[in-house]
């Protein structure tokens, strides 16, 4: 124990969370990617060279050149735009998607832990049913039953991550529940709902946002995967998936057609896991760097 | 001491509390009696001290006499009422207690500032402008209220435990209940929270509980002592008394095993008496429980679980050989 006054170095987790971040090396790069991306999917349009759904039938297949960067496909719409208008889904999707599974994991992993019983029994088996089929398969079936489209991807991937979250919540949750802070305040008189939100919830929530960082790169990859199977959004709107899909029919003429939505798709997941990676190196008091060390740059 | 014939503040009578529990891999489940039976009573301004070996069930009783826990059996009383009554009479008299716990750095929570915990009892209530109250009582335990403003992390572990004994008594409960609170703490800052403790039981009239495995630190700071073993009470007496001279086996033992602060004596006392650990409170042996362990021990140990009797004026004591003129003398000759 050290017996020092003032601010001890370790666990500064609130103050200056994100200065941390851009002091991790890997931190920096993915939240860098990251940011580009979200840039990309905002002002897509205003920064895309032609209309993504704009047919240019004097160029079709046309390699990588001045006036198509990326090239074209066979209707002669522009590869960078299409490219470009496809990160608006991908970047929705993994946001939605796990925004969603994180909400609905947390909440029954807070309570499933928390109150225990019977209420913990029948949750956590639930949450066990979802956990026994392979995620793509039941995302799959899950959009055959929702239907195809963008919501109803981000829906199913959600449906198919939540039980990742409620176990982890859950297991935050139990270690939460035994603590003397938690004894202290039902002393305090305080009432189980106030002890929830104010006490459970925020100790239980930075493995959670670690796993979300995590999981967003998975989700995506996962509706790039229904996208390509012709379960996300309907054509002509471009996404990443389902142009790799259109373009495997190409791929010895145009390799250019899966290549660009391929390096988009792998940078954007890089970038998601790089991301988790560093905000669980920065909430772990344990990770004690003391500021910017320079030969974390990678 | 205090007149046994009028309700005291606090009266515990044959507390009980088992656990249900099952061995890995195995279907049937044992009962654990962690609290067997167990009867104390605590004046107003007084200090209760409660030691034994760790497993003997003291900080189970602990949480029990704060409410953190309902007892299997027996009753609490405060101002001789119970305090499991339903409803809001109930609620009302848990609220008369409060506790310091074990570990100060993990009694607050890290995501909060000390004063937002500090407060708590008193929002808890709905007491609309806690800050000043909150300041009062950290200046009140000798810390400087501009450490309201920080997080646990940030303060040392003295001062950690002065802000959980400010949290415990800001909202001026009867009864506070140290659970080892002062254990994890070196010496000389036990000494200083000790003499804290003692000046603020002299300010606001509170009661103190100290449970603790440490002997020499309870004897001094309480009014009585009762010394636990495996879930039993099997001693009790005002501590001037026992200080002077204790009965049961298992007690001597207890303080043979206490240092001496000069190194002479202590090198030429010899071992401590006690061997092995406390054997377990699923299966515990028969008759007198410390039998397996006593140096007194006889026949009748084995089948005749000793009631507490009185050895005089107040001292109880539950064996069946304490007290008796030659062997335990013998005894504590050779442990003092």
């Amino acid at each position: 124990m050290t017996a020092s006054s003032g601010p001890a170095p370790t666990g500064l987790r609130l103050p200056l969370p994100l200065a941390k971040l851009l002091g991790h090396g890997g931190g920096a790069f993915g939240l860098a990617i990251m940011v580009f991306f979200v840039i990309l999917a905002v002002f897509g349009r205003l920064l895309s060279p032609y209309d993504p759904n704009a047919n240019d039938y004097m160029s079709l297949l046309a390699p990588p050149s001045a006036t198509h960067w990326f090239g074209t496909d066979e209707l002669g719409r522009d590869t960078l735009s299409r490219v470009i208008d496809g990160s608006r889904i991908a970047v929705a999707v993994a946001f939605l998607s796990v925004s969603i599974a994180m909400a609905v994991g947390v909440v029954i992993g807070v309570v499933a832990g928390f109150f225990g019983g019977l209420v913990d029994a029948v949750l956590n088996r639930s949450q066990d049913v979802l956990f026994a089929f392979p995620t793509l398969l039941l995302a799959i079936i899950l959009v055959a039953v929702l239907g195809p489209g963008l919501f109803n991807a981000s829906l199913a991937i959600a449906i198919v991550y939540s039980p990742r979250f409620a176990r982890m919540a859950r297991a935050s949750t139990l270690s939460i529940k035994t603590s003397e802070y938690l004894d202290a305040a039902r002393l305090a008189g305080v009432s189980t709902p106030v002890i929830l939100v104010r006490h459970v919830l925020p100790n239980a929530l930075p493995p959670v946002i670690v796993l979300a960082a995590l999981s967003m790169s998975t989700a995506q990859l996962a509706y790039a995967s229904l996208s390509f199977l012709g379960l996300g959004v309907s054509p002509p709107q471009a996404d990443w998936g389902s142009m790799l899909s259109k373009g495997r029919d190409f791929i010895t003429i145009a390799p250019w057609l899966v290549i660009w939505p391929t390096v988009a798709l792998v940078l954007l997941m890089l970038a998601f896991n790089v991301l988790g990676d560093a905000i669980r190196d920065v909430l772990d008091p344990s990770h004690t760097s003391t500021g910017k060390s320079p030969d974390t740059i990678r | 001491m205090p007149d046994d014939r009028t309700a005291p503040l606090l009266q515990v009578e044959n507390l009980k509390r088992q656990f249900q529990v099952r061995q890995r891999g195995s279907r049937e489940s044992q009962l654990l009696r962690a609290v067997d039976g167990v009867s104390l009573h605590l004046e107003a301004g007084e200090s209760l001290g409660v030691v034994g070996e760790s497993g003997c069930g003291k900080s189970t009783l602990a949480r029990l006499i704060v409410g953190l826990l309902k007892p299997t059996e027996g009753r609490i009383l405060i101002d001789g009422q119970d305090i499991w009554t339903p409803g809001a009479a109930g609620r009302d008299r848990r609220r008369k207690f409060q506790m310091v716990f074990q570990n100060p750095a993990g009694s607050m929570n890290p995501r909060r500032t000390v004063g937002a915990s500090v407060a708590e009892p008193l929002t808890a209530k709905g007491v609309p402008n806690a800050s000043e109250a909150v300041e009062r009582m950290l200046e009140l335990v000798g810390l400087d209220p501009s450490m309201a403003s920080r997080k646990p992390h940030q303060l040392s572990g003295g001062q950690q435990q002065r802000a959980s004994i400010a949290r415990a008594l800001i909202a001026d409960p009867a009864i506070v209940v140290h659970d080892e609170s002062i254990a994890s703490l070196d010496i000389s800052l036990q000494a200083q929270i000790l003499n804290l403790l003692l000046d603020l039981q002299k300010d606001l009239g509170t009661s103190y509980i100290f449970i603790s495995h440490d002997l020499a630190a309870v004897q001094a700071i309480s009014h009585r002592v009762v010394v636990m073993y495996l879930g039993e009470v099997v001693e009790a007496s005002d501590s001037t008394t026992f200080a002077q001279r204790p009965l049961h086996p298992y007690s001597l033992a207890l303080r043979s095993a206490t240092l001496l602060p000069d190194p002479v004596h202590e090198r030429g006392r010899g071992d401590t008496l006690l061997r092995g650990d406390v054997p377990s409170p699923i299966n515990p042996p028969s008759g007198c429980r410390f039998h397996t362990r006593c140096p007194l021990a006889k026949d009748l140990c084995l089948q005749q679980k000793p009631a507490l009797r009185d050895a005089g004026s107040g001292h109880l004591v539950a064996c069946h050989y304490a007290g008796d003129t030659t062997r335990p003398l013998e005894m504590s000759e050779e442990v003092v």
